[in-house]
């Protein structure tokens, strides 16, 4: 009897949810036509959100209130909840760093070009149609930027192109019997009754993928947003899909544990408020502590700060190696220090080799909007007293850093080939300079300076990497000049102790890396330099000391390849082979050698290979299509660059070869579509000609983006610096 | 009603007129809609601009009691910057806000017929004071607590539109 009363309360309460539903529906059209009556569709009636890209079921605009508030979820997750008020995503759209640059958007070209940032700063403002001139939406939202209930209302991905690629469904956090989403709010004791069709609502399994993060972390600059044409804006997750973590890129330097954006940003950890999505008393983290420190820091969010800093100290993210040293005027490299002799005089002129490695981030250093962020390198180098000798990298009396300093930056130009100050990303037509280190990668950072002719005892070189977020002349922009001075994290750091005269060597510190690492990495750095030769012997000296390892052979090819050494190129990966018959790496570079050699089945069959072991392997697809393409096998070739489009659908030479072999296969519909993307996507060719003007006018800059380049205040090395470029 | 206030509203009335003869007329760092949702029903809008500040004067009214929203935003000298109210306006001791503009304080005010909160900020070398409140003391519709975080909501929403 009561299990019948039961099941009749709750077929009511349902039929009350169901008939909610109905009226939301009929509001939501209201509401709708309202909003369109007035609404700026100047990107076209179809393209509501552009220049966003995210979509809405149904279609129409959706009430703000459509969305229940956080403190609605905050009931039952108060953990989450917690975590969640002080983390970047709640802050998304009001905190002030984003507000300055939004604001300026808007002034210049109108509020409609926001949902462009919007799409994933303040989605509820896009979608609800708030984003138009004398909008009557109440703005209430913006204080929770991307909400409880806009994550965990998306019901499908769009691409993984970014800009919002995602497909909202009407918010709810209860399903019916039948799986139907009942919108709104329903009570808490109809949650309770049934936590399973609450998960239905409120979870897909898509969520946990790092496709989903993709919607957001993947941006670019489209047409209808700066008047001009597709600039792509940054890649986190390509960046991911081309690392280690990823086990889809079968091209990496080093192996590791698949990880996702997840894994890292979204740890569970021990709860310490009560949570009913808490699983054996640990919930996955809510904060996504990254790299923001600004916006805790101007919140007085203390947790969060506190978060992010161990999170950016933790997770042995990067490694320092002060490597070796070289003598003005000899050419032998003295290293790895610490485990091989030498002696250091006063008077000598050393340059110090530092490589540091982006060793487990599973993107790049620093990864998004270089303009703003700001990674740099400091080297100090001082005497037994502690008394500065050579210095770069500093933070100058009123904050800005040592323009000198090699920073992990970029800057973006716009047409008059001036940087593009407060991420006015609008105005960008091309990217003057770009430095960065991708996930598993390593770059050589060279500084030269003069050990004093009085010096005594000894010499100690210290090499950091530093992180603020944000530089300091954006920092001055949003809040004045008069603002309090914002974090300074030191991400990674070492010491080296070097005697004047003898030097043996010594024990490594717990974070080194093994001395075939440390040529493995020194190499890399070299290859990435397009220093060959250099790269080579780098390698070589891995071989010595590691000749079970494959990838030492792998890595030598890979750099004789460019350097168009293919016999050699060709020694190295039978080697390789030898070592490891299916190494996918090796395989891949053997397909490439073989293609070259016209060897067109052994290729074929080494690609096949390739791709059957790594299925999303964006390269192994790419050149398989080219493979069969030039056999003439279209419409294998078609499957593949199909393939390789679903995996990143702006590859260009997908779009390329896709344009051609359509047309081929006469599908001349999708081979304009194609065309149209080719020519859309691809670089523009006049973009040079902005960074050029921009690289005449700021030397420093211009010095960095040099491969090859050495950070000294000797002048004359500057004479050397210059012969090096001009070679 | 203090005879001072009922001047000042019959003088913010005159200098406001023209501004009402226009159908449009905007606050720019908020909209009508999020007035109305911060003071419980439809609100009317005043708009002032003058060479010295920029006021916006929401109003909603319910029967005998009217709800008011003053944003009032002005230039100011960079030695002089700071966003401490006059004591004199204040009923309670100003509290610091977090998070809104460069800094922010907030206070009550109680006068025979506003009782409300006041939020004094600044960006940059811009400063803003927001008035929020109700004709009635103690009113059960807008209690003290709502009124601070409706304040707060506005003030964050101004400082907003001002970065």
């Amino acid at each position: 009897m009561m299990v019948a009363c039961g099941a009749a309360i709750s077929l009511y309460s349902f039929s009350v949810f169901v008939k909610t539903g109905r009226a939301q529906e009929s509001q939501r059209k209201e509401y709708s036509n309202k909003v369109s009556a007035t609404y700026n569709y100047r990107f076209g009636k179809e393209l509501p959100f552009a220049p966003g890209n995210p979509e809405i079921q149904g279609g129409d605009f959706i009430q703000p209130g459509a969305f229940p508030d956080a403190t609605y979820c905050a009931h039952c997750h108060q953990e989450a909840y917690h975590q969640w008020r002080q983390a970047l995503h709640s802050n998304s759209f009001r905190e002030p760093f984003y507000r300055t640059s939004v604001n300026l958007l808007i002034k210049t070209k109108g509020i409609e070009y926001s949902r462009h940032c919007d799409s994933c700063h303040n989605p509820i403002s896009v979608l609800s149609g708030g984003l138009t001139q004398n909008s009557q939406v109440d703005r209430k939202f913006d204080q929770n930027g991307v909400t409880c209930t806009v994550c965990h209302s998306i019901q499908a991905l769009r691409s993984t192109s970014g800009n919002g690629g995602y497909v909202m469904g009407v918010p709810s956090v209860m399903v019916d019997e039948k799986g139907n989403r009942i919108p709104g709010e329903v009570p808490y004791e109809e949650i309770m009754n049934h936590t399973d069709r609450h998960a239905r609502a409120v979870m897909q399994d898509f969520y946990r993928t790092p496709e989903f993060c993709a919607s957001c972390h993947k941006a670019n600059l489209p047409g209808s947003l700066n008047d001009f044409k597709f600039i792509s804006a940054f890649t986190t997750f390509d960046e991911w899909q081309n690392s280690k973590f990823s086990h889809r890129n079968p091209l990496t330097f080093y192996s590791g544990d698949f990880k996702t954006c997840q894994s890292c940003h979204m740890m569970r950890a021990p709860i310490t408020l009560p949570d009913y999505g808490a699983k054996h008393g640990t919930f996955a983290s809510h904060s996504w502590a990254a790299g923001n420190t600004a916006a805790p820091f101007y919140y007085g969010f203390d947790e969060q700060l506190e978060k992010t800093v161990r999170f950016l100290q933790s997770g042995n993210y990067l490694n320092v190696d002060i490597f070796g040293l070289k003598k003005t005027g000899t050419q032998n490299l003295i290293g790895p220090l610490g485990s091989v002799p030498f002696s250091i005089e006063p008077n000598d002129v050393l340059e110090a080799y530092v490589v540091i490695q982006n060793k487990n981030i599973g993107h790049s250093l620093i990864p998004e909007v270089r303009d703003l962020y700001e990674a740099w390198v400091e080297f100090v180098v001082k005497d037994a007293s502690g008394k500065d000798i050579y210095h770069s990298g500093f933070l100058k009396p009123d904050g800005a850093l040592d323009e000198r300093a090699h920073s992990f930056t970029n800057r973006p130009v716009d047409k008059s080939g001036e940087f593009v100050d407060n991420h006015q990303v609008q105005t960008i037509h091309s990217v003057a300079y770009d430095n960065t280190v991708q996930s598993g990668r390593s770059t050589i950072v060279r500084y030269q300076f003069r050990v004093p002719s009085d010096v005594k005892g000894s010499i100690t070189l210290t090499a950091k990497v530093n992180y603020r977020h944000l530089r300091q002349s954006y920092l001055n922009n949003v809040l004045g000049k008069d603002h309090p001075a914002y974090p300074v994290v030191q991400l990674a750091a070492r010491s080296r102790t070097l005697n004047i005269g003898e030097n043996q060597p010594g024990k490594p510190d717990p974070g080194d890396n093994p001395d075939w690492m440390r040529w493995n990495n020194l190499g890399i750095g070299y290859l990435d330099a397009l220093q060959y030769s250099d790269a080579v012997q780098a390698f070589e000296k891995v071989v010595k000391l590691r000749p079970d390892y494959a990838d030492a052979y792998t890595n030598i090819a890979v750099t004789e390849i460019p350097w168009e050494k293919y016999g050699s190129a060709w020694d190295s990966i039978q080697k390789a082979l030898a070592l490891s018959p299916h190494n996918a790496r090796a395989l891949y570079y053997a397909a490439l050698l073989e293609r070259r050699a016209a060897h067109p089945k052994e290729e074929l069959n080494d690609l096949l290979e390739v791709v059957s072991q790594y299925p999303q392997s964006r390269d192994a697809r790419r050149d398989l299509g080219i493979t069969y393409y030039r056999q003439g096998n279209y419409h294998e070739a078609i499957v593949q660059f199909e393939a390789l489009q679903a995996l990143d659908p702006d590859d260009l030479a997908a779009h390329y070869n896709l344009s051609i072999l359509y047309h081929r296969m006469g599908m001349i519909k999708q081979a304009k579509e194609q065309q149209a993307l080719f020519v859309t996507e691809k670089v523009n060719s006049n973009a040079r000609t902005y960074s050029l003007g921009y690289l005449r006018r700021h030397p420093e800059i211009s010095t960095e983006s040099i491969p090859w380049h050495l950070h000294t205040d000797l002048p004359a090395s500057a004479e050397n610096l210059v012969q090096t470029a001009q070679k | 009603m203090k005879l001072h206030l009922l001047v000042r509203l019959l003088l913010l009335g005159i200098i406001m007129a023209p501004a009402m003869s226009h159908a449009e007329i905007s606050c720019p760092w908020l909209n009508r809609a999020t007035a109305a949702g911060v003071l419980g029903g439809p609100a009317s809008l005043k708009v002032q601009s003058t060479a010295a500040e920029d006021i916006c004067l929401f109003q909603y009214q319910k029967g005998t009691t009217s709800y008011d929203l003053q944003i009032v935003v002005d230039d100011i000298d960079l030695p002089a910057r700071g966003a401490t109210p006059a004591p004199s306006r204040c009923s309670s001791q100003a509290i610091p806000l977090k998070g809104i503009g460069n800094e922010a304080t907030m206070c009550g005010v109680d006068f025979s017929s506003f009782h409300g909160e006041r939020v004094a900020g600044r960006v940059r070398d811009r400063e803003f004071v927001i008035r929020l409140g109700s004709s009635v003391k103690k009113d059960p519709a807008m209690t003290n607590e709502m009124l601070q975080l409706k304040a707060r909501g506005v003030a964050e929403q101004v400082a907003g539109s001002l970065f």
